[in-house]
């Protein structure tokens, strides 16, 4: 299979490569805006795939991206589906235990949150950089301030064993 | 229609991509930092360059990049808001990611993988985008009227 083949010999830069390649590609040619810079984005796109199914099948009046208004944006899906195929393929599938189950919901919850406000998730906060968005720098490196200090905190938290 | 079966095929590559490069855009900011490991920021010099490369050529093809380079022309700078919601929500984001070991992109890998720990992530991360448009919205629209 090409991808196979592809993707045995990309490297991790390669990989973000196409990424940033892709989500401009989305944007310049396939449609994938307003607003600009989101032709990739694991918030933004989900929220606009669960607002689009709130509002149609509960009629609530959900806000979301101009581009979504009639059919949603479908990443979310394209991910998790594509992610099994190459587990799949590889014999990867994974199913261990969850340790903290409520730490791990709350901690997605939270990070959605804050995410939202931000309006990006880190990897549409790297695509809206190099789009030259001032207030994504300034939000880049506030995500930098705030993985610091999440690491510091790792770091000095008593570990309960 | 075609912005639809757009993301639907990006979607697959790069959650394809994404299984097996185990790229994550919050490890390549904290691994550098926590062990001296660069694999995964790589990836976000990778993202950051594809994407420049890809608005520049795809720009002067002709494709719609209304804007670019924005710089001091984004949309917004004057105004107080945007700068502090960039500023709670970024560092939100990176404190709270770190201490799930991932980000967003990667726990939906993760998840397409069959890994339940993700999916736990996910189902928080999903109930997340309805409790913000449920109670957080609406207390920012407050905020913003009240304080402009």
């Amino acid at each position: 299979m090409v991808l196979d083949v592809m993707a045995s010999r990309l490297s991790a830069f390669a990989t973000g490569l196409v990424i940033g390649v892709g989500a401009a590609l989305a944007q310049a040619f396939l449609g994938v805006a307003p607003p600009v810079a989101y032709g990739i984005c694991m918030v933004g796109h989900a929220r606009d795939l669960v607002a689009w199914l709130m509002n149609h099948i509960l009629g609530t009046r959900f806000e979301m991206q101009p581009v979504s208004l009639e059919i949603p944006v479908l990443t979310v899906i394209g991910v998790l589906t594509g992610s099994a195929i190459a587990a799949l393929q590889r014999k990867e599938f994974k199913s261990a235990r969850v340790r903290n189950p409520v730490v791990v919901f709350i901690l997605g919850f939270l990070i959605v949150n804050f995410a939202l406000m931000l309006g990006a998730c880190p990897l549409r906060a790297i695509v809206y950089m190099s789009y030259g968005n001032i207030h994504m720098v300034i939000g880049f490196l506030f995500i930098v301030a705030g993985v610091i200090t999440g690491v510091e905190y790792i770091r000095r938290r008593p570990t309960p064993k | 229609m075609i912005h639809a079966i757009a993301t639907l095929v990006i979607g697959l590559l790069i959650g394809y991509l994404g299984q097996r490069s185990r790229i994550c855009f919050i490890r390549g900011i904290s691994y550098p930092y926590l062990m001296r490991d660069f694999y995964s920021t790589a990836a976000v010099l990778g993202l950051f360059i594809g994407a420049l490369v890809g608005f520049v050529a795809f720009g002067s093809l002709g494709g719609y990049t209304q804007g670019f380079p924005q710089l001091l022309a984004t949309p917004g700078i004057s105004l107080r808001f945007p700068i502090v919601f960039a500023i709670i929500g970024g560092f939100g984001t990176g404190f709270f990611s770190v201490l799930a070991g991932g980000c967003p992109f990667r726990f939906h890998v993760m998840a397409g993988e069959g890994r339940k720990v993700a999916v736990v992530y996910l189902l928080g991360f999903y109930v997340g985008i309805i409790y913000f448009y449920a109670i957080v919205m609406k207390i920012l629209t407050l905020l913003i009227e009240a304080i402009g």
